[in-house]
């Protein structure tokens, strides 16, 4: 959904401070996992705006438990609504378990080399966040290594059977990569371009077959889709850095293990797991509209997991790079989800609500509120 | 046309590119306003695409695109057969 047409969703004048509407409410309560307060059948107005939010979201689609959806939501939902939201979350749940089948061979070869490597973004929520690995989707599985290991790790995931593809214009489909343009943007990027397997799933269930041939909506993650066997892809992007100027070096040192699945697998620490978090949500919200504010659902569900000594190290790591802006705009909207902040949140929020003495906004990155911006508005 | 030019306007198409996750557009105007990052972040400094004719713009836009042209189609990644 495109950012004007998400804010053309919301009703004239409204304001995404404290009163949100009714649409905003609802997904803001899925989103971090729990029934709206008001479990009524909404208007065919307010239930279509809803799941327009919650597809723009899909990467958390499947966090939401089948009580969930088959109670709360289904009362709230008008019936064309729920099978909209309910076709999207089964197309999007067998796209992520394709992608975590698709990228087990490359992990396990990592794990098993003297390679230090982590997951990131949502590929690392899912396995410290979610009860299942699958309920934190993403287009693709970011990795982490050094920029020594990078070509060593690309051999890797071609050996597991990526290739090297750019997709094609205006569609999602993937073809093979032209070297050159390769050449052109690794030599001025901090990741590689992308790495596809292509898969045709061979036991989708009936309803997710139905469900991905009857809504087009799922056609950007499924194709072939009246064949036997659709197919998608999984997609691993490999990074050496966070941004051109932040390193990956302490992430990679702090990184943990993780067992999951009978996998082991390597994730950040928390603190850097969390900046991370702050910086793609903040940075990349107030850069765009309507972009980003799945991430929410991450940061809500690691609140519990910032006991004082950790929120110390992101605060260090936050204060390193020039992003305590960042965090406060993000951490402070956490109320809005119901999450009671822990004393020491709310202290940062109460402390950095004031910038420093003689600072600027550019020079603090600080680029003002995130909240409208993720919403579409300005 | 110089190489070097025709690298640095190439390359300011792939960092759109890269932004767009798409491939590159055709066109002397996809040129004309992709090349503006690399000639003002002074990767050439004796060619200025506000110098150049129409017609030298179409033969510019020409050797990037066919520099940066996509390889065959999506059937040429093969495609394997995986239960979930």
């Amino acid at each position: 959904m495109s950012a004007a047409n998400i804010a053309s969703a919301l009703p004239q004048g409204a304001f995404l401070g404290e009163i949100l509407p009714t649409p905003v409410k609802d997904v803001v309560s899925l989103m971090a996992g729990h029934a709206p307060n008001s479990v009524k059948r909404r208007s065919a107005a307010d239930s279509s705006k809803a799941v327009d939010y919650l597809l723009s979201c899909w990467q958390i689609l499947p966090s939401f438990s089948d009580k969930l959806v088959k109670g709360p939501i289904k009362k709230i939902l008008l019936p064309v609504d729920y099978r909209r939201l309910c076709n999207a979350r089964l197309a999007v749940i067998a796209f992520q378990k394709t992608q975590i089948a698709g990228c087990r061979p490359l992990l396990a070869t990592l794990e098993h080399s003297e390679i230090n490597y982590s997951l990131l973004k949502g590929a690392a929520s899912g396995c410290i966040l979610y009860p299942e690995r699958y309920m934190r989707t993403s287009w693709d599985f970011d990795l982490a290594v050094s920029w020594e290991d990078l070509p060593t790790v690309e051999a890797m995931a071609l050996e597991a059977g990526f290739h090297q593809a750019q997709r094609i214009t205006e569609s999602a489909l993937f073809c093979p990569a032209n070297r050159q343009l390769r050449d052109i943007v690794e030599k001025d990027h901090y990741e590689l371009g992308f790495l596809v397997r292509r898969l045709q799933v061979t036991n989708l269930s009936p309803e997710t077959l139905d469900a991905i041939r009857t809504e087009t909506w799922t056609h950007q993650f499924w194709h072939d889709v009246d064949s036997v066997n659709p197919f998608c892809y999984a997609a691993v992007d490999i990074h050496h850095a966070m941004s051109l100027d932040i390193g990956f070096g302490e992430l990679l040192t702090s990184a943990r293990s993780v067992s999951i699945d009978n996998e082991t697998l390597r994730v950040p620490s928390d603190a850097w797991f969390a900046a991370h978090l702050v910086y793609k949500l903040y940075w990349e919200g107030v850069h765009n509209y309507a972009k980003g504010l799945y991430q929410y659902a991450d940061l809500v569900r690691l609140v519990a997991r910032l006991d004082e000594d950790t929120f110390v190290e992101l605060i260090d790591i936050l204060e390193k790079y020039n992003l305590i802006a960042a965090g406060y705009h993000s951490f402070k909207h956490l109320p809005k989800f119901g999450v009671e902040l822990p004393e020491h949140i709310a202290s940062f929020i109460s402390d950095t609500q004031y910038p420093p003495e003689d600072g600027d906004p550019t020079g603090l990155n600080d680029l003002g509120d995130v909240w409208p911006k993720l919403w579409g508005l300005r | 046309m110089d190489e070097d030019f025709i690298d640095a306007v190439a390359s300011a198409i792939a960092d759109h590119l890269w932004a767009s996750n798409a491939l590159p557009p055709n066109g002397p105007q996809a040129v004309r306003s992709a090349s503006q990052p690399a000639i003002s972040d002074g990767r050439n400094s004796d060619m200025d695409i506000d110098e150049l004719s129409e017609v030298e713009i179409e033969a510019l836009a020409e050797q990037i695109v066919t520099k940066l042209s996509p390889v065959g189609s999506y059937e040429d990644i093969p495609a394997e057969k995986i239960e979930i």
